[in-house]
């Protein structure tokens, strides 16, 4: 019981930091893509 | 393109990731040395956290930096957009954004690596001093990010290469071929990152296979060697990587919506000082550069009937052929290998007089310019997630909104075009227009519209209004 817990724990770990690596991948395409939104936007007129 | 200069806070990021970068290498030194050395002597002391845990801590003021440098940019950008500051910054603003993405990324995936590296050995040296379990292989999932980053360089290299490419062209084609890039460099980027999210699920599996290897061959012994503080550190760990992972998504939403949602194609922004009164039509040819004509309705109820004016100055109704005859002989005269086109563009005022209309199309038609572009202005607004229009109350909350300059070509022919060609059509192919069919430019605009859209060439028969 106490090694499936601490199996547990440690694949929660993996899983937590796969999510953070997932989020800041999300976060990183659409941050720098953001600059064709602002190309557009100036092109677009003022 | 030229590097940008002038990145704001580009010398204060340079000097910190610099110095966290050497700090990391330094820590990923001591780290090694110190693993060789407890490995190779029995007895050694347990060794401290302290460097890998002031490596990570320099971390924050790396990533704060970068971060700092993108969001400075961009309030320049937002500032200008909002007319707080000179339109023209919005232009400098974006640009330096370019050169400074790969350079932050790459900032932080590299000291990240770094210290990863030094807090496992740190971490494996300790369990090889005192005993225990081997460091989790969970951070092996950052290396996951490493296409994300190519895909940034990648990005960079599109967009500067677009940049380049449109140098020296004129206004619409200029703007065109850079936001041809722009998507083109978002496509790629986007791929790039695809392959990194399959990349870090595929390692996520990867270690969480190697997870249960590891505890089937040491069996239950070592179920029990952890402690509870352990235990709570592992726990804390994982929620502070959740709440992260939480506030990345949450802050990536405006972002990524304006990004999935396409903008209105692109048009030549140097045309809409057109007159806003003339038809609000979509015509589907793009306007060509030639003499413009203006024709606006009479300033009063005494005579002329319209106003007149030629490329900007105003001119009497009669003398507008003589000045468009001037305008022809100018150009044959500096341009004496160049065909003619006879191109003129008319944008005629919805509120002008019919009958000054037909005498301003003659008057054309006489001084040598049977092609008139018939030019229209339509009102566009577009409602955008987060990048809006400027709102005079303040706010920026408005919709985007433009006008959007376009045209219709059509062929001018009289009675002695007709008899000189022996033919109905003055020998022009095309569907046959009357002038006299119409009561209003706009009802005529609205014709010649339609058939153009059809895909129709449209021939304007100038005869005499009935």
């Amino acid at each position: 019981m106490k090694q499936a817990t601490r199996i547990g724990e440690k694949a929660l770990l993996v899983v937590s930091l796969a999510t953070l690596a997932l989020a800041a991948n999300h976060f990183l395409l659409h941050w720098v893509a953001f600059t064709g939104a602002l190309l557009h936007r100036w092109f677009f007129g003022v | 393109m030229s590097e940008p200069r002038g990145i704001p806070y580009g010398r204060l990021f340079a000097a910190v990731s610099l110095t966290v970068l050497a700090l990391e290498i330094a820590a990923l030194i001591v780290a090694v040395v110190r693993w060789r050395r407890v490995r190779w002597q029995a007895g050694a002391p347990v060794l401290s956290l302290r460097l890998p845990g002031v490596a990570g801590a320099a971390l924050v003021p790396l990533i704060a930096a970068g971060a700092g440098t993108i969001h400075a940019a961009r309030n320049i950008v937002m500032d200008a957009f909002d007319l707080s500051r000179a339109p023209w910054d919005a232009g400098h603003g974006i640009t330096v954004q370019i050169p400074a993405f790969p350079l932050v990324v790459t900032a932080w995936f590299a000291a990240g690596l770094l210290w990863i590296g030094a807090l496992w050995l740190t971490l494996d040296a300790r369990r090889r001093a005192r005993g225990g379990e081997a460091p989790p292989l969970a951070p092996i999932v950052a290396l996951g990010l490493l296409p994300t980053v190519v895909g940034v360089w990648r990005w960079k290299a599109i967009l500067v290469g677009g940049f380049d490419a449109a140098a020296g062209r004129p206004p619409a084609e200029h703007n065109a071929a850079v936001l041809l890039a722009a998507d083109t460099a978002g496509h790629q980027l986007a791929t790039f990152a695809w392959s990194s999210t399959w990349t870090i699920t595929a390692l996520a599996i990867g270690a969480l296979a190697l997870l249960v290897r590891a505890h089937r061959r040491s069996g239950a012994a070592d179920a029990s060697s952890e402690g509870a503080p352990t235990r709570r550190r592992s726990i804390l760990i994982c929620a502070i990587a959740l709440a992260v992972a939480a506030i990345l998504f949450v802050g990536a939403r405006s972002m990524r919506a304006e990004n999935r949602l396409p903008w209105p194609p692109n048009h030549d922004s140097d045309l809409a000082w057109m007159d806003h009164t003339a038809p609000d039509l979509d015509g589907p040819d793009e306007i060509e550069r030639a003499p413009v004509v203006h024709v606006f309705p009479p300033a009063s109820n005494r005579p002329p009937m319209c106003e007149i004016w030629l490329d900007d100055h105003v001119v009497a109704p009669a003398s507008l052929v003589d000045k468009l005859w001037v305008l022809r002989d100018e150009f044959r005269r500096r341009h004496p290998d160049t065909k003619f086109d006879g191109a003129v563009v008319a944008v005629i005022s919805r509120e002008a007089p019919y009958a000054e209309i037909v005498s301003v199309l003659r008057a054309i038609h006489d001084a040598g310019f049977p092609h008139p572009q018939f030019a229209f202005t339509r009102r566009e607004t577009h409602a955008r997630p987060m990048l809006r229009g400027f709102d005079p109350a303040g706010g920026g909350s408005g919709a985007l909104k433009r006008r959007r300059a376009t045209a219709v070509r059509v062929t001018l022919v009289d009675d002695m075009d007709k008899e000189y060609a022996e033919d109905a059509q003055a020998g022009v192919r095309g569907a046959l227009v009357h002038l006299s069919e119409f009561d209003t430019y706009e009802a005529l605009a609205r014709k010649l519209v339609d058939l153009r859209r059809a895909g129709q060439a449209v021939v304007l028969d100038l005869e005499a209004l009935k």
